[in-house]
């Protein structure tokens, strides 16, 4: 889809994942690396096995982009990179506007090229206080309300898996070329600047906490596995015979009655079959009446196999889910029938392991393998 | 200024947040977005806390109001065939449709794919469902926790060695309607280029895997590691959040660089860090079990907000664990103008979130969300030029409802 796009990438972490996305739509990426490369290489997980010239972490986001080390506090790197955003259509920078502070502002690459788009893809907004941070994932995910939903409520509180307010951050970065890639084509040809802040990306996807406040007053508070709804919180997580599901007592009579007549068949139903499902408000029943409830559906799940318990509800429309550990993800014959996972054959690292392909599906274009990320090699 | 989508038409057929996110930012950035609803399976969004005084009202919903914003509101019945009629005239008028409706319902509706494209041969179909269109799961129906328990998400988060944790906020309703908008934009270059549309299909559960791709691919090669759980990092520390005063208050501290440690070390000036085994990050990697406990002392009484400033001023990444009100009052997002105050008919003067990013050259204009068929004579009538007289009685006759 993007096959005619040309983009120049000067990204060490934050941003890196932008150009990753626009790659994985079909646009030729090159990655701008400073002499001895990315510190971001020396950050993150370490092959166990063998020495490497970056983490998996790097070798994951910087796969399918092509590579260029380039000295840009010398002429000569600085010629060389005008040259190439004269032919470029998306210019990404993460972390701010470093080509400004190298005496390469917007105004001065426009005019060589003037349909150029500049994407900075920053911690903050540049109209801030914060700008250009200091900042890591973890402090814009502390920052952004989401860590404080997350966790126990006895307990710190954590981030999500991985690095997701980086992810969001990326993510929009993309939109923000795409959307100023529109408005060049619909209008006069020309392109823009677009300023990215990391932390907004992160608070808009905390979309609950920050509106609570603003319309009732109430500050939320984690509450662990259990979804409080009205006077009692119930369970989600549930272990069964070969791991977990998520599924939950809550005020949807036909899917609790479904489970209680699965449960009566085997005979475990216990108290369950005797209670009137139509007539209980379960958000407002008592928490000892929700625990005891909870302690006969837990006894049943615990001789039952995800599995089979996904099955079921699949039938019956129970609202359950398995819960799949990332190795279940990655042999998921749901994934594999929809080409999900792709593999990277990287023969110069001698590596080969799954990498996340498509975006999503469409008729227009076969995903695009992914090529394994540069060496930093000048 | 034009907006940078100004001209771009999208029937939105989407509801609750996985769709309508995406057609949220299309919206800010100028597209006219017509989303269709009806009174007879109201918007889950519209009924979702919290509400304006408190009130359960279809137009009240402040999740709504936020998610839906710039948006033109049309009712239909699509149980009647006539509304099934209207449905087709605003896919013939549209570039764009946004669904999230259960895989078949289009077809039994005689929209499927094929026939949209004989109404509109170069649309672009956006379709966002749990597990995708395609696959033995694709018949899945989307309950909260379905994307993150299904993508390894749900197992990865919590603390090393505890089951699975499952956050109250569903973050697959957040992940997918993003690639849905990258979708939807990148449709749009290739069909200026080629002439040619396309059916989109996105799955809430691949976009976060996609996410944690650093994780997954560490996985394939190393196989599974407990330690990715937790807020520690594999290779930096310290990484985590620090007691402050008060109750339930914390600092996250995260160290990449050496100077950053220096300057924190000099700043703690605590003699069990002069150990010269905190001088790399192996080493502190190696004592980080004493490394956060020296931390915690001395983080344990001070302000979140004023240590965070002080320690970035000396450029040590460091960031308040903020809650709802912390977020909503942060001077950084007032000067970022992240929140952009709307006058709602129902909700008053109301603070709705904007798109994270600002364009030298294109607007962005954050107007407020409709009200439940608002705009039936506005769409109906100004947009498809159909009859006033014919519109009155569609909705008399509750086909418009």
């Amino acid at each position: 889809m993007l096959s005619h796009i040309k983009v120049v990438e000067l990204a060490d972490g934050l941003g890196a994942y932008t150009g990753r996305i626009l790659a994985s739509l079909g646009a030729e990426v090159t990655k701008i690396e400073g002499p001895g490369g990315d510190t971001s290489r020396r950050r993150g997980r370490t092959a166990k096995a063998k020495s490497l010239d970056a983490s998996l972490d790097w070798l994951a986001w910087n796969a399918g982009k092509t590579g260029e080390v380039l000295d840009l506090s010398a002429d000569s790197g600085l010629q060389r990179i005008r040259a190439m955003l004269a032919e470029a259509d998306i210019l990404i920078q993460g972390g701010g506007d470093g080509l400004q502070a190298a005496g390469l502002d917007y105004e001065v690459l426009s005019r060589a090229n003037p349909g150029l788009i500049s994407v900075i893809v920053a911690p903050f907004s540049e109209a801030g206080r914060y700008g250009e941070g200091p900042a890591t994932d973890l402090t814009l995910m502390a920052m952004s309300g989401i860590m404080n939903m997350v966790g126990d409520p006895d307990r710190p509180p954590l981030k999500l898996p991985g690095e997701q307010a980086y992810a969001l951050a990326g993510i929009q970065g993309a939109i923000a070329a795409l959307t100023a890639l529109n408005a060049r084509a619909a209008n006069d040809g020309r392109g823009e600047r677009v300023w990215v802040s990391a932390y907004q990306a992160a608070v808009l996807a905390g979309y609950r906490d920050p509106i609570v406040w603003e319309w009732t007053g109430r500050i939320g508070q984690r509450t662990g596995n259990r979804l409080v709804r009205g006077k009692s919180g119930v369970r989600q997580v549930w272990p069964v015979a070969d791991g977990y599901v998520t599924w939950s007592l809550v005020d949807n009579p036909g899917m609790v009655k479904g489970m209680v007549a699965l449960m009566a068949a085997d005979g475990a139903a216990g108290a369950l079959a005797q209670v009137d499902w139509d007539n209980t408000l379960l958000a407002d029943a008592p928490q000892e009446e929700i625990n005891a409830w909870e302690a006969i559906l837990e006894a049943w799940f615990r001789t039952k196999t995800k599995g089979e318990l996904a099955r079921l509800s699949a039938e019956r429309g129970l609202g359950l889910s398995q819960i799949d550990t990332p190795a279940d993800a990655l042999c998921s014959p749901q994934w594999a029938a929809r080409g999900f996972w792709q593999i990277l054959e990287d023969d110069g690292r001698r590596l080969t392991a799954p990498l996340p392909g498509p975006l999503f599906r469409t008729t227009a274009m076969d995903p695009v393998a992914p090529t394994p990320a540069p060496t930093a090699e000048a | 200024m034009p907006g940078a989508l100004d001209g771009v038409k999208i029937a939105d057929f989407s509801w609750v947040g996985a769709g309508p996110r995406a057609t949220k930012d299309l919206a800010d950035n100028g597209a006219l977005v017509v989303k269709i609803e009806s009174r007879k399976r109201l918007d889950l969004g519209r009924l979702s806390p919290p509400f304006k005084d408190g009130k359960r009202d279809p137009d009240g919903s402040a999740f709504f109001a936020q998610t839906n914003t710039g948006k033109l509101s049309v009712t239909i019945n699509l149980g009647e065939p006539r509304g099934v009629t209207m449905a087709r005239a605003l896919i013939a008028w549209a570039d764009v449709v946004v669904e999230n409706f259960g895989k078949g319902f289009l077809d039994r509706l005689g929209l499927s794919w094929d026939e949209m494209k004989a109404i509109k041969p170069d649309l672009i179909l956006v379709s966002v469902s749990v597990a995708g269109r395609t696959g033995p799961l694709s018949d899945i129906r989307g309950y909260g926790n379905s994307a993150a328990a299904l993508s390894g998400q749900a197992a990865l988060s919590g603390w090393a060695g505890s089951p699975p944790h499952m956050p109250p906020f569903a973050y697959g309703d957040v992940v997918a309607p993003m690639f849905a908008t990258v979708a939807v934009l990148a449709a749009l270059e290739h069909r200026r280029r080629t002439g040619e549309g396309q059916r989109i299909d996105v799955s809430q559960v691949e976009p976060l895997m996609h996410t944690l791709s650093d994780i997954f691919l560490a996985h394939g090669v190393n196989g599974p590691d407990e330690a990715v759980r937790g807020n520690r990092h594999p290779s930096s520390a310290p990484h985590g959040v620090y007691p402050c005063r008060g109750h339930d208050q914390w600092c996250a501290i995260a160290c990449e660089a050496e100077s950053q440690w220096t300057a924190l070390r000099a700043l703690i000036g605590d003699p069990r860090l002069d150990d010269p085994g905190f001088s790399d990050a192996p080493g502190r990697k190696a004592r980080e079990d004493l490394l956060d406990a020296v931390l915690s002392d001395w983080t344990a009484g001070q302000d979140k907000h004023e240590l965070a400033s002080r320690l970035r001023a000396l450029g040590v990444p460091a960031g308040a664990v903020q809650d709802g009100r912390d977020v909503f009052t942060d001077p950084e997002l007032s000067a970022a103008g992240h929140y952009v105050r709307v006058e709602h008919p129902t909700m008053g003067a109301s603070d709705m979130p904007a798109p994270p990013m600002r364009f030298s050259r294109s607007k962005i204009e954050v107007r407020p969300a409709p009200l439940l068929g608002q705009h039936n004579r506005a769409v109906f009538v100004d947009l498809l030029g159909l009859p006033e007289s014919e519109i009155v009685g569609l909705e008399a006759e509750g086909v418009l409802a």
